[in-house]
């Protein structure tokens, strides 16, 4: 009897999980999408379909805060737009994700991905079955999208950060660089940009250490502390993700290294601010990744539609900057955040 | 009554039932879900936790922990890509190579925790970073491209157009798997050391041997689930498979397997896979978002933990 107890609470487990996967969806937009759209499972009638925005670490703020914009320019458009993303860096769950999306019927597909190939197999499968695919943040193999939203030429994204660490600590000494995860490509790219742009440009600079933080804060700290304490010249550690920058301005202040080594390179102006107002950096780097989910899913919404996008400007609603060479489409825009300006923005 | 005693008493057939609710519950739910497209992804999906589980399962049910299989899965895709990639090695070769080279990575795990009695937790520890270590060496952090199209068939072939071909690569080695621990001599033997490692050797049974079989046998499941990987990916990278420990551990665990070892079988295993799979896939039909449906599988979780420890308590 006590057994039969037990299987009818198994049952009410299930009826549980299915009453909060309900009660989940009702309740999505006033946790998920500020700007109080009411989402559905079905399109809505008046809507032409659904676009599905992908990223591969969602619990990350430079993710998390892209929904609000690229649901406000899917609505323009007329469509519905899911966006949502592995909440860890998860290559098979990423792509389980995207075939769960093409077995909802998704009209576009807008995927950011930790490394260029691995999601092309089942991006190169969705484009056979007509749907269209649009890469964004790290840009994916060709055949497994129909073209890629990025900022500019990722290579030259490294360049405002050495400008902005060059204008902190001057042309010369020791800098070191603190990634995210070690395999990812795009960051990767980066770093070889800025080692090649400070040989020809800062030749007295010098790059003592690159080390991987993973995308944990904690572990971007006890990072910043070895460099610290391995390299006693050294005047920058710049962060090459938007997570690193905080963590790092905060073990520089635990050091009581503030005047002497500086934060610098990328970081959400939410997470600088601290280490801007203590005075561990002075600058960081980034774009409105929001403005980026925006500009990728209004290009998913004109695939899909038809829209004429011409070579040089392709005349992206929203984006008066853009431009479009061959499949690559840019939007040209980068912000520099300071403790004067940092309260402006919001994400 | 004593018909709904019976199943509420067999743990698989428990199991099954709240599979088969959550699958009925989603198919009302969504309208997306109960077609045969989505089903076929969802045996697809199954696949790779379900090697990991089987990898996870024996080495738990020995009283340890093989904490390194995500890396050695991960090396191996690697080293597949690689083979096949850059050295332009055929196919067959490029498999025996690296199914060699990942049971010298079990034989690794099994000489420590079995010969030098290491803590199979931190042995396997170390061992993970070691793997991680190679393949990142190996393909220097990035992620290294398959170029064999033959190869993809494993990973993303459908046989008859829809039955996913790694599917039956699950099948076969769970069934397999399921014959190899539950009915042969060193499966009963796997068993009693996990129970009690010291009753086991005054019963005359190899301890040493027997462990290492347990380590090997987990680096060849790891090595399949490197095959499906690698051929899903069209690559490999030194950090693909890290995410599917823990979930694993998880899915054993949910599936009946005691964390002290000795006990639970791999079918419970196999069950507990499909149920988050299940779930995983339902939520996303749904269009719940992926930080909910991590707080519904930790609450399945522990609720089911929580329930099965209150009737042992009153056993």
């Amino acid at each position: 009897m006590k057994r039969l107890k037990i299987f009818m609470a198994v049952i009410l487990v299930v009826a549980i999980t299915l009453s909060i996967a309900a009660c989940g969806q009702s309740a999505k937009p006033t946790v998920e999408s500020p700007s109080n759209e009411t989402k559905t499972d079905t399109p809505k009638e008046d809507k032409k379909g659904t676009i599905a925005v992908l990223n591969y670490v969602s619990s990350a703020p430079y993710f998390a805060c892209g929904e609000s914009k690229a649901k406000e320019a899917g609505a323009k458009a007329g469509y519905d737009v899911i966006y949502t993303g592995t909440p860890n860096v998860d290559t098979p769950k990423l792509i389980s994700l995207i075939q769960d999306m093409l077995q909802k019927d998704v009209k576009a597909l807008v995927v950011a991905s930790g490394d260029s190939t691995s999601v092309a197999p089942v991006l190169k499968e969705a484009r056979a079955k007509g749907i269209k695919v649009v890469s964004w943040d790290l840009d994916i193999a060709k055949e497994g999208r129909d073209c890629y939203a990025g900022i500019m030429d990722l290579a030259e994204l490294g360049v405002p950060m050495v400008e902005e660490m060059v204008k902190t600590i001057g042309d010369e000494g020791e800098f070191a660089i603190v990634t995210g995860v070690l395999t990812n490509e795009f960051l990767q790219a980066r770093i070889k940009r800025i080692e090649e742009y400070i040989a020809e440009k800062y030749p007295k600079l010098k790059c003592v250490a690159i080390e991987g933080m993973d995308e944990d804060p904690q572990k971007a700290f006890a990072v910043t502390q070895n460099i610290i304490s391995a390299h006693p010249n050294i005047k920058a550690i710049m962060s090459n993700v938007s997570t690193g920058l905080g963590p790092i301005g905060k073990a520089i202040e635990q050091e009581g290294k503030i005047g002497q080594v500086y934060a610098t390179g990328q970081s959400t102006p939410q997470l600088a601010k601290p280490v801007l107002e203590s005075g561990a950096a002075e600058s960081a780097v980034l774009w409105d990744p929001g403005d980026w989910a925006a500009f990728a899913t209004t290009i998913a919404a004109n695939l899909v539609d038809g829209v004429e996008m011409p070579e040089g400007n392709p005349n992206i609603d929203g984006f008066p900057d853009a431009t479009r060479q061959g499949d690559v489409f840019y939007f040209w825009k980068t912000l520099v955040f300071t403790k004067d300006n940092v309260d402006q923005f919001d994400f | 009554m004593t018909k709904l005693n019976k199943i509420a008493n067999n743990n698989e057939l428990t199991l099954t039932f709240f599979a088969l609710l959550l699958f009925i519950g989603f198919s009302f739910a969504s309208p997306y879900f109960f077609r045969l497209g989505n089903l076929m992804q969802v045996t697809a999906q199954l696949v790779e936790l379900g090697l990991m589980t089987l990898a996870m399962s024996a080495s738990i049910i020995s009283g340890g922990m093989d904490l390194s299989i995500g890396a050695m899965t991960s090396l191996c895709t690697v080293l597949l890509a690689t083979f096949m990639g850059s050295m332009e090695m055929p196919m067959g070769t490029a498999i025996l190579m690296t199914l060699a080279i990942s049971m010298l990575c079990g034989m690794l795990n099994g000489f420590l925790c079995g010969y030098l009695k290491i803590n199979s937790m931190l042995a396997t520890l170390g061992t993970q970073a070691l793997f991680t270590g190679l393949g990142l060496v190996i393909s220097k952090g990035v992620t290294i491209q398959c170029l064999n199209e033959r190869f993809f068939f494993f990973g993303q072939g459908r046989i008859g157009g829809q039955l996913p071909f790694q599917t039956v690569i699950l099948i076969v080695t769970a069934v397999f798997s399921i014959i190899l621990i539950s009915k042969s001599k060193w499966g009963r033997h796997v068993y009693l050391i996990g129970s009690s490692s010291k009753v086991a050797q005054f019963a005359g049974i190899n301890y040493e041997w027997n462990i290492m079989l347990v380590y090997v046998f987990s680096a060849i499941m790891s090595f399949i689930c490197a095959i499906v990987i690698t051929s899903r990916i069209s690559g490999g990278r030194a950090d693909v498979a890290d995410p599917l420990v823990l979930q694993s551990v998880s899915a054993a665990v949910f599936g009946g397997i005691s964390i002290t070892g000795g006990a639970g079988n791999i079918t419970g295993a196999i069950i507990g896979v499909i149920v988050f799979t299940l779930v995983s896939n339902g939520m996303n039909m749904m269009g719940a978002s992926q930080f909910l449906q991590q707080i519904i599988i930790g609450s399945i979780l522990l609720l089911v933990l929580m329930l099965r420890q209150i009737a042992k308590k009153r056993q």
